[in-house]
């Protein structure tokens, strides 16, 4: 099981990554108000995905909508993302990036691990379906009129 | 002279590029590490290599090793561009023959420092 500790502290690992990749390359500094769940949303959704291996066996996900995306990722590039592949292009780059420094933070914690390359799913209506015993640590970032959403799955 | 950026990713050969762009170089693109390997075998003005460390394929370590071990690129400076910022990873490419190492995320302005510090270690040639 994952104590509050550990959560706590992966958590904030995640809150940290979130935070310098967004300011470094948005210029913005999100906003870490709201860490439920993510919302049932009906706008276009495209997810990052990456297997870890470690200690723990982990899936990191990072949920953003395709408009938020597509302010991010112009932040980022500095031009509008003109084809979808530029936006999963981007969107892979942003779990490549949030991944590489959480894995940084976290060197030397049972919750190290190695990255791998991101997938990435997009679609309406997306849902997740997690067993409850399987451990999820979710860390929800507002950032650009949107919102960004990291899952950690442990999933062995 | 020309610059290799190599990364499988494309938004992030597009920011180099527009950095490479304020400093007046011509830009090469890979993305991977087999690609990058035969483009520098196809020419001999590539001065300066943006070398990704996690790549599908040939990782960015495996093609700084292959160009350390080759006489025709064994001196072209090498700067590592990487979301691996673990302090053992950063010591292992500087023995493998890294140059200089960048750890994403980056901010453009020190990209273009460390990019201009990375040729000033180079023979000298673009260092004035
Ligand atoms: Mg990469």
């Amino acid at each position: 099981m994952v104590t509050d500790r550990e959560y706590g502290k992966v958590a904030g690992a995640i809150r940290r990554a979130v935070s310098e990749w967004a300011q470094a390359m948005l210029g913005e500094a999100p906003d870490f108000g709201n860490d439920g769940d993510r919302a049932a949303s009906d706008l276009e959704t495209v997810v990052g995905m990456m297997f870890l291996s470690g200690g723990k066996a982990l899936l990191l996900m990072v949920t953003i909508d395709r408009k938020t995306l597509t302010g991010l990722v112009r932040l980022m590039a500095g031009d509008q993302p003109e084809r979808p592949e530029e936006l999963a292009d981007g969107m892979a780059e942003i779990t490549n990036i949030i991944a590489g420094s959480v894995k940084t933070i976290l060197a030397g914690s049972p919750w190290h691990f190695s990255i791998a390359p991101p997938l990435v799913v997009s679609g309406r209506e997306l849902g997740l379906y997690l067993h409850h015993r399987l451990q999820r640590i979710t860390v929800r970032a507002g950032l650009s009129g949107g919102s960004v959403t990291v899952e950690l799955i442990a999933v062995g | 002279m020309h610059v290799l950026s190599v990364d499988d990713s494309a938004i992030v050969r597009k920011i180099i590029r527009g950095a490479l762009e304020v400093l007046q170089f011509d830009c090469l693109e890979a993305d991977s590490g087999e690609q990058a390997l035969a483009i520098l075998a196809g020419r001999d003005d590539i001065g300066l290599v943006l070398l990704d460390w996690n790549m599908p394929g040939m990782s960015g370590l495996e093609v700084l090793r292959a160009m350390r071990a080759d006489p025709r690129w064994a001196g072209i400076p090498v700067m590592m561009v990487t979301t691996e910022g673990e302090r053992h990873n950063i010591v292992r490419a500087i023995e493998e023959g890294a140059n200089n190492y960048l750890v994403k995320p980056f901010v453009v302005e020190e990209l273009l420092q460390k990019i201009s510090d990375t040729i000033g270690l180079g023979d000298g040639e673009w260092s004035d």
